[in-house]
């Protein structure tokens, strides 16, 4: 035996009662050795930052954001399994896809498990995942495609099965992208233990969709989810992309003459296959009972039809509910006179009797409801509750109850920064089914299982290896990340409208929060300058500022407001910037900005790529900071973050502009970008430079507004010799050819939207190309000594022109939504319950 | 005896229907008792889509998509439906006692059974309470025969329940109705499933169409006639036999049976899914021709 380091040998000499390291498959341990021999030349801090390591690659990934729940945390160490466990766990998960096909035709189909009275009639018709519908379906497609198995290893040493997911068999993306990263950080122990490889079950899949739709000229296939308010959704947009399908929920979804269609900014495209993440009963709002938001309102329909494939096929949810799973050992007899190989507890009805008996070992037990597949109380983390619903409970309704011995799960080591603790674990595998053929993957995604969601161990996973005695020869290798390179994504070039929505306000996030720190910088500037050089010039840009900045009139919701100077007085400047950093009730607050902005980025997580990413993840931790800094927060802190963000932002719009292809709605975010930005360029030149002032003070208040456009230095080296409010409006306007002018951004406008689809007839101008026509022309024609000319002390031709503008850029944003993303607009039922039967 | 009938129901809306995609259960039944000849649902809008298929209780569901904006969605059902007389010829099933019935449905072994199993389920339209099965308990005295046992069952219903017009909605809980006493139709058969139920019996919901007179020396109106709803009771060998509580007739020839199901929801006539449309408003029409 190997010398072992220390923080591996306290350990293996600790004192486990159950645990993966030690004496199982008759007490052999090779397939550990191997491992810790590799592992034996790592120090402690070796180990701890391969860990750190797996956590940012994680968080890099995505994976990890999940909005809702506690994000996953890989292990460095995987879990090792024999060959002859895995042999056993893979004729035992095989066995039951077997059985689950069967038991599932049978259900559908002749239904003879309930007439013999191995499954109970009326606990399966009582179901609602007994889908009646499935009735008028053609009854040749395979129930099952995908499924996924818990397994654990019981305190005898024996397999078992915890529980079945076939509606959603989530955590698949999860594992591939476990792999990807523990083979990048554990490459060496990787090759040395001869690890069984994973890609061909990825390859296999596709080949099984495929297969599906043979025939068919260029099929689109979709996965359709329940979008990022899934816990699972990461991982969704992680498979799209590695597959190459697209990732919709279903308001991207439509159904028309029978044929399920993707909404597309193109229009309508056919859908053949809907790899789906959502459960049997909220798939067709219109002919199920049970309205759902989630649904498609008449998939059913084109599933009848034939015209589009589902998969998992419809149906296969009976096969959760404990009513089935707790007979698949009678079924199992029944059909093949076979034991499960893989066995699993079997739940008890609750009756009077049992009652006294088990409440004095109640934390032993697990209580579950038949007709809940969900519903499990723990007997010792929520004995309370039980008790009280033991109280009420008639014997009619305890038949409902059932208890379960609680399994006492295997413990495996996992490394919580500090030491190597042993964690209870459960393991879910994945079954491909293809005809007759069950393919099993050869590792399965292990997880710390301690009963109760809330533990800090909740969300910790490892991968799991399976030795193999030959050598490993795939022909597919595991590609790199797909999105490593850039962010392309939609590769069939069809992109839903909810998608170009989203990158349109993705856009005009970006552009606004840009525009946001940097006012927010020109009146940090001033008021600390003012602070050192108190004279009245400064006092009055400064109050100029803060009003224009209090009324929203030059930030976001670029309100019409008349400035009138005597308020001002009572703002402490140093307040208004604070309100304009992080105060969530300022609509155009930086925090609030950030947050749609980072909102918007999720919607289209799967176009991103891992660099854009990371940086929303980064923007997602100021948002953190900014929340939680004090009201008071020094304009230094304030400074130090704005300069942070500012970073992020640009560096966002570089990552995106490489990659940027248009054939796949990218320019979609420039158009939200342009409109926003010209909208505040003519908020700004309105609202700052609408009053003529003194000329000391028109140049101070100049030079402030020409810093928020980032264009000071053009504006001095362009003008060197005289520089006043006509050039000043000459170059932020009426400059054609200059990239942050007005007049620039909406030729930009112009050409970009030349990527739109063109519905107006032929020759014709769309109505949205005439209003930047429009624009175009009102700046062309204007001229620089005309709008500076000043009446009573206001620039009426400036003002009215830059109002006229911001009408224009509205009423043009409000035409992109109606022409192209109209459609995104959800239904509501109807139905004639409501005074059909008006007599009788 | 042949009748011709025609369904229209009518929904308005206050803002305009870009789409709707629609379900309707307009189709009358075809079983032993009955068989339509001939059937036709017209719209107006006109559809660009129109497929039927047979649901799980045997009914058939026109499904059809309007594309054309709209503020008046009209959907008529056109069918024409000969009606059997009722023999009744299976006495000895009629004879049965309840509880052996009872007995048969709680462990299937004919696919039959096993079918109408799952009609002594729960629903959400026909919930229960002891007091409906203490209500119940009163007709199915021990022993007795069961179809005599719901008969008297039905007919307590008759009279101890008052038909109102408007004293209840579709959304009225049945202990609702239990206790005034008050309601219509759709009501009375909802609180027979609900007694049948309680007991371990087997009943379905049969919505349909009455066939009604004018008062006498009128004249009778387009669109008079009603739908309406009553129930029928599982008796094995015999299979579904029907009655209405609303009126104490065991149906024959004057009722014809458009769907059935295990409550309201599984026959609704016409469902849908718009997008736009704002508020609506309902109407509907029914005209029955005897032929002569």
């Amino acid at each position: 035996m190997l010398e072992m380091p220390s923080w591996l040998a306290s350990y293996l000499n600790g004192s486990h009662i159950h645990d993966e390291v030690e004496h199982h498959c008759g007490g052999d341990t090779t397939h550990w050795d191997v491992l810790f021999a590799r592992l034996a030349n790592l120090t402690e801090k070796d180990i701890h930052l391969r860990s750190n390591e797996i956590k940012r690659l994680l968080q890099d990934s995505g994976v990890t954001h999940t909005g809702a729940q506690s994000s996953w945390r890989l292990d460095p160490m995987p879990l090792m399994l024999s060959e002859c466990d895995w042999q056993i766990i893979q004729d035992g998960v095989k066995q039951r896809t077997q059985l689950l096909i069967r038991t599932a035709q049978d259900i559908y189909g002749s239904q003879q498990l309930m007439l013999n009275g191995i499954l109970d009639a009326r606990a399966i018709q009582s179901s609602p995942l007994y889908i009646r519908e499935k009735n008028s379906f053609a009854a040749n497609a395979n129930p099952i495609f995908i499924a996924a198995f818990d397994i654990y290893r019981d305190a005898d040493g024996l397999f078992k099965v915890k529980s079945d997911h076939l509606q959603s068999p989530q955590g698949l993306g999860l594992l591939l992208e476990n792999r990807i990263i523990a083979r990048r950080v554990m490459g060496d122990e990787f090759a040395e233990c001869n690890v069984q490889r994973i890609a061909n079950f990825f390859g296999k899949f596709q080949q099984n969709i495929n297969d599906l739709t043979t025939g068919l000229r260029d099929p689109r296939v979709v996965i359709l989810s329940k979008g990022p308010d899934d816990p699972y959704y990461s991982e969704h947009a992680f498979l799209s992309s590695y597959m190459g399908y697209t990732l919709v929920n279903s308001a991207d979804l439509t159904v028309r003459k029978g044929k399920v269609w993707l909404k597309s900014l193109k229009g309508l495209r056919k859908v053949d296959v809907i790899v789906r993440w959502l459960a049997d009963n909220v798939l067709d709002s219109l002919e199920q009972t049970d309205y759902s938001i989630d649904g498609i309102p008449g998939l059913f329909q084109a599933i009848r039809e034939g015209s589009v494939h589902i998969v998992n096929p419809v149906g296969c949810g009976i096969l959760e509910t404990p009513q089935v799973k707790s007979k698949l050992e009678q079924i199992s007899q029944y059909f093949n006179r076979q034991s499960l190989i893989l066995p699993e507890a079997q739940p008890s009805p609750l009756t009077a009797a049992d009652l006294d008996n088990l409440l004095p070992n109640l934390a032993d037990y697990q209580i579950g409801r038949f007709s809940q597949a969900e519903f499990m109380l723990d007997g010792e983390s929520q004995a309370e509750k039980i008790m009280s619903l033991f109280d009420g409970l008639t014997s009619e309704q305890m038949a409902d109850y059932y208890y379960l011995k609680k399994a006492k799960y295997s413990s495996a080591p996992f490394w919580d920064d500090h030491n190597l603790v042993a964690q209870p674990i459960v393991m879910r595998c994945f079954t491909l089914v293809s005809g007759n053929n069950i393919e099993v993957l050869p590792s399965a995604l292990c997880f710390s299982a301690t009963g109760i969601k809330s533990t800090p161990t909740a969300g910790w996973i490892k991968d799991t290896w399976i030795r193999s005695n030959t050598p490993q020869t795939s022909i597919r290798t595991l590609p790199k990340l797909t999105k490593e390179m850039s962010d392309l994504a939609l590769l069939d070039g069809v992109i839903p409208s909810r998608t170009a929505e989203n990158l349109y306000w993705l856009g005009r996030y970006l552009e606004r929060g840009e525009n946001t720190v940097r006012m927010l910088r020109v009146l940090i500037d001033r008021f600390t300058e003012f602070a050192i050089y108190p004279d009245s010039n400064n006092k009055a840009i400064v109050s100029r500022l803060v009003e224009a900045v209090v009324n929203q009139a030059v930030v976001f919701p670029y309100a019409e407001q008349n400035i009138s100077q005597s308020e001002t007085q009572s703002y402490i400047p140093r307040e208004i910037a604070s309100q304009l950093f992080a105060d969530q009730e300022f609509s155009g607050s930086l925090i609030n900005t950030l947050k749609a902005l980072k909102n918007s980025a999720l919607q289209v997580r799967e176009l991103l790529s891992l660099d854009s990413w990371r940086i929303i993840d980064d923007i997602n931790d100021e948002i953190r900071r900014i929340a939680k800094s004090p009201a008071s927060a020094s304009t230094r802190v304030m400074q130090a973050t704005i300069d942070r963000i500012i970073g992020f932002l640009m560096a966002f719009n570089g990552s995106t502009s490489d990659s940027m292809a248009n054939s796949n709605g990218w320019f979609m975010l420039d158009i939200g970008r342009r409109v926003e930005r010209s909208t505040q360029i003519a908020s700004v030149c309105q609202h700052l430079l609408g009053q003529s002032l003194s000329e000391i003070e028109q140049l101070s208040m100049l030079e402030a507004v020409l810093s928020t456009q980032v264009s000071l230095i053009t504006h001095k080296r362009r003008y060197r010799m005289y520089q006043s409010t006509e050039t000043g409006l000459e170059l932020l306007i009426l400059d054609g050819d200059y990239p942050r002018s007005l007049l620039y951004q909406v030729e930009q406008l112009a050409q970009l939207c030349k990527f739109l689809p063109d519905n107006s007839a032929r020759g014709m101008l769309p109505a949205h190309a005439k209003l930047l026509l429009k624009m175009q022309t009102q700046c062309h024609l204007a001229d620089r000594e005309t709008l500076a000319l000043a009446t009573e002390g206001q620039r009426i031709e400036l003002i009215e022109l830059m109002q006229s503008v911001k009408v224009s850029l509205e009423r043009f944003g409000d035409m992109l939504l109606l022409q192209y993303f109209s459609h995104t607009k959800t239904a509501t039922p109807l139905n004639s319950m409501f005074g059909s039967i008006d007599k009788s | 005896m042949k009748y011709t009938i025609k369904h229209t129901t009518t929904y308005s809306y206050s803002e305009p229907v870009n789409l709707c995609q629609n379900h309707a259960r307009l189709t009358p039944i075809s079983n032993q008792y009955q068989q339509c000849l001939t059937t036709e649902i017209v719209t107006s809008p006109t559809v660009d889509y129109l497929q039927s298929f047979i649901d799980y209780f045997g009914n058939r569901v026109s499904v059809f998509d309007i594309p054309t904006q709209h503020e008046v969605l009209q959907v008529t059902a056109i069918s024409e439906v000969e009606i059997y007389n009722r023999q009744q010829i299976n006495m000895l099933g009629w004879q049965m006692p309840w509880e052996s019935v009872v007995q048969a449905l709680a462990n299937p072994i004919t696919p039959q059974t096993l079918k109408a199993a799952e009609f002594t389920l729960v629903s959400a339209f026909t919930r229960y309470q002891a007091e409906m099965k203490d209500y119940a308990l009163q007709s199915f005295t021990p022993n007795r025969a069961i179809v005599e046992a719901c008969e008297d069952l039905m007919a307590r219903i008759f009279s101890d329940f008052q038909y109102e017009s408007g004293a209840t909605t579709i959304s009225t809980p049945l202990a609702e109705v239990f206790a005034s006493k008050k309601g219509v139709c759709q009501d009375f058969a909802h609180f027979a499933l609900a007694c049948l139920r309680s007991i371990g019996l087997a009943g379905r919901y049969v919505s349909g169409y009455i066939e009604t007179f004018p008062p006498e020396g009128q004249e009778k109106l387009e669109g008079a006639d009603a739908t309406h709803a009553w129930f029928a009771l599982y008796v094995p060998d015999v299979g579904w036999v029907d009655f209405d509580p609303t009126n104490n007739v065991l149906p024959n020839d004057q009722h014809i049976t458009l769907a059935v199901g295990r409550d309201f929801a599984d026959v609704t006539p016409l469902k849908g899914i718009v997008f736009g449309g704002g508020m609506h408003q309902l109407a509907v029409a029914v005209d029955m021709k005897r032929h002569e």
